[in-house]
């Protein structure tokens, strides 16, 4: 590698500042990286938005939008993937490229570390990297599978392995598993040495999306129609959905029992039921999660209090059933294994003599991680299918939704960066086909 | 499955003809079942086919449908981008103009992708509007080491300068040992100096072992690992191509084992989320208890009548 690297550097000098984007479904996290400093990374909603008074929101506008009632919502990316470039491309240009743009970025001196999910359709990435040359002009550019960045971190720290204190890290990570559980797929991804094994790389297809139309519909069932709300369905879900380690026992106390019947652990609410109370856009633009009153929800009480001074939503079953079909694609109908099955189905493409490596080297990430409970049920549910002499580690990062962008952000200031980048000349010399297969070879086994 | 009293005789006789031609369809159909978007009937011949006994019909159209509306964005009524006020509209190349004027969706992308799966299986000469990343890429790979390339060194899956070295499988049973005695950490020697130590691509454990034990010669206290995979293999897992979108998503399958288990499907009440422990006798549908039957009923009355 060595003459390589010099030939390298008899070219034109590296760009000085590296623009990271993670280009999520829901969000985009994105900050620049220069040799000696690494800026917080941003959260972007990526998406462009309309509210009920028909005004426009694109990507960070939408924090000045105070009444989510009815928004309707129009995301670039599908299933993981940007498909729509021409909102990409306005989300893209107010928040890097216009003038007055948060992030400013001039392409013409910068690298762009872009991630994007496993077992993309060829025809999507070759428009990304068309994009990016040939509209941005990117100086250099790599894109890589997201889930692998996490294995720049120093991953032992976040499994509080102990270890001495001057011992030194190791990057990237020899083997990891890294569970992604995003806004439109769970996918498990091998990570070896920074590399994905891209044939144990398998997908589950409930995503964030999929539980916040789970919640919605769920509630236009038994409470109020709310399918046109779930952007509000979507904020009640990460402030009051959890992962159960009982499941039958949860589901016992939420059940209110057959007609006549008064179980106890119903009326006091079990320790499950919860209040929400629904913004009404007038006085609260913010949905509040409050511990269960059982006298308020009596009809004589609410009668008493006025009509509708606020409107309250009583999560009963709802908290625990949506983030359960993760673990059990089937209580839906869905054939697909659950979040430890999907696991064990990508460790079973592996040789037998990596599995205690990667079992002891479980990183979740994405917005899903955020449930309570969630790294405790899933590491239980993988020890009860692994043998037992197998130490199962799950862990999470401090932000399971900015994980893979701090990982992306220490592999641009890691040699791999160097290596697998592509220069502007190098697109336009060798066209667009090479490029693609130089980021699909990856780092090779070299 | 009724359909429609029309008995389907399964062939396996391809019959061209210009333009299109008979292909027998036996097996289920992976875009369809991934995507029951396209292709309805399709899809729902192929869910009937997998599906419980006890599955009917109309519960099996239900629950693909309701699988389909929660596949679905939330509320994208068309949401128009913003005209840019201003500066003029750049000039694009005619390959972004292209991108940005397409209306395609994800699912469009696929199937045409599986279009191009199926001609270039029939008919290997032809070339992907996008040329795929395919394995068989001889002559753009010597232009790149011949040119001016940071890559010289050709990829090849196993270089003989590393044979399967058998100290490192006995140093990784160590390693497998190793975490049952998480005291002994703070004794471990000296740090690596350098990073990557030698050219495996997993390098052997290279820290002291633990503290010898006096049970560690005694038969019954052995530990059996299973050995380590070769730096070979490794190097093939690592350089193996990636799978198509649709194999790399997971199937319950039932005759492996973890792969969705032997366990029977949960049943719900469709009214409060309880177990579903009556069934309907009209559609099907589960409920918990009489109250949520009454409730039930009187939704089942509406969409399908007495």
């Amino acid at each position: 590698m060595a003459p390589a690297r010099k030939s390298r550097s008899a070219g034109p000098a590296p760009p000085s500042r590296t623009l990271i984007l993670d280009n999520g479904a829901d969000t985009i996290k994105a900050g620049f990286v220069t040799a000696d400093r690494t800026d917080e990374p941003r959260v972007i909603p990526n998406c462009i938005a309309r509210d009920r008074h028909r005004k426009t929101y694109v990507a960070s506008e939408l924090e000045k939008c105070k009444d989510f009632g009815e928004i309707a919502i129009r995301r670039p990316v599908e299933k993981g993937f940007v498909v729509n470039w021409e909102a990409e491309k306005a989300i893209w240009d107010r928040e890097f490229f216009d003038e007055k743009a948060p992030l400013h970025c001039d392409p013409s001196d910068s690298r762009l570390i872009l991630t994007e999910q496993p077992n993309a359709l060829p025809a999507l990435q070759s428009h990304c990297d068309q994009m990016v040359f040939e509209e941005y002009g990117f100086a250099s550019y790599y894109r890589g599978v997201g889930a692998a960045f996490n294995a720049y971190h120093d991953v032992q720290e976040i499994f509080r392995t102990p270890r001495e204190p001057n011992a030194t890290v190791e990057v990237p990570a020899e083997v990891m598993l890294v569970v992604d559980s995003g806004y439109s797929h769970t996918t498990v991804t091998p990570v070896l040495q920074g590399r994905p094994l891209h044939s144990a790389i398998r997908r589950l297809d409930i995503g964030g999306k999929l539980l916040t139309n789970y919640l919605t519909r769920l509630i236009s069932v038994r409470h109020f129609d709310m399918r046109n709300d779930t952007y509000i369905v979507n904020e009640m879900k990460e402030a009051a959905c959890y992962v159960s380690s009982d499941f039958k026992g949860d589901l016992e106390k939420t059940w209110k029992g057959t007609r006549g019947e008064r179980r106890e652990p119903y009326l006091t609410g079990g320790g499950i039921a919860k209040d929400y109370i629904l913004p009404d856009s007038h006085t609260r633009f913010k949905g509040v999660v409050r511990d269960y009153d059982p006298s308020a929800s009596s009809k004589a009480r609410k009668l008493a209090a006025g009509p509708a001074s606020e409107d309250v939503l009583t999560l009963r079953n709802e908290r625990f059933v949506v983030p359960e079909i993760l673990f059990n694609p089937s209580d839906i109908g869905m054939r697909q294994p659950g979040l430890a099955d999907l696991v064990m189905q990508s460790l079973y493409a592996l040789p037998m003599g990596l599995w205690p490596g990667m079992l002891a080297n479980i990183l979740v990430v994405g917005g899903n991680a955020r449930f309570d409970n969630f790294i405790q049920r899933l590491q239980t549910e993988i020890m009860e299918r692994v043998p037992d002499d197998c130490i199962v580690r799950v862990a999470l990062p401090a932000n399971p939704v900015t994980s893979t962008w701090l990982g992306a952000a220490n592999f641009a200031k890691h040699e791999h960066a160097e290596r697998l980048a592509v220069t502007k000349q190098e697109y336009e010399e060798y066209g667009a086909t090479w490029v693609a297969r130089k980021f699909a070879a990856g780092l090779g086994v070299d | 499955m009724n359909n429609f009293g029309v008995i389907e005789v399964a062939s396996t006789k391809t019959r061209n003809a210009p333009g299109w031609a008979y292909v027998p369809d036996n097996a289920p159909n992976p875009s369809a079942t991934a995507f029951p978007t396209s292709r309805k009937n399709r899809a729902a011949r192929n869910t009937a086919a997998l599906g419980l006994s006890d599955l009917s019909a109309r519960q099996d159209a239900k629950v693909r449908k309701d699988l389909e509306a929660l596949d679905k964005e939330p509320s994208t009524r068309d949401v128009a981008i913003p005209a840019r006020s201003g500066k003029a509209q750049a000039k694009h190349t005619p390959n972004v103009r292209k991108i940005l004027q397409s209306q395609k969706t994800f699912a469009n992308h696929l199937d045409d992708y599986i279009a191009f799966q199926a001609v270039a299986r029939d008919n290997p000469q032809a070339t992907a509007p996008w040329a795929p990343p395919a394995p068989a890429a001889t002559a753009n790979n010597l232009k790149r080491s011949t040119s001016s390339s940071h890559k010289a060194k050709p990829k090849t899956p196993a270089p003989p300068a590393a044979p399967p070295k058998p100290e490192v499988a006995q140093q990784d049973i160590d390693m497998s040992d190793a975490p049952h005695h998480p005291t002994d950490e703070p004794h471990l020697a000296a740090p690596l100096t350098s990073y990557p130590p030698d050219t495996t691509l997993l390098p052997a454990y290279a820290r002291a072992p633990p503290r010898p034990h006096p049970g560690d010669a005694d038969p019954l206290l052995v530990s059996r690992a299973v050995p380590f995979p070769t730096d070979a293999e490794l190097r093939a897992l690592v350089a193996a191509p990636p799978l198509t979108y649709l194999e790399a998503r997971a199937t319950v399958d039932h005759g492996v084992v973890g792969a969705g288990g032997p366990y029977p499907e949960r049943k719900f009440c469709e009214v409060c989320g309880y177990w579903g422990r009556v069934k309907c006798g009209k559609c099907g549908g589960r409920v918990c208890a009489l109250d949520c039957l009454e409730t039930h009923r009187e939704e089942c009355l509406r969409r399908y009548g007495l």
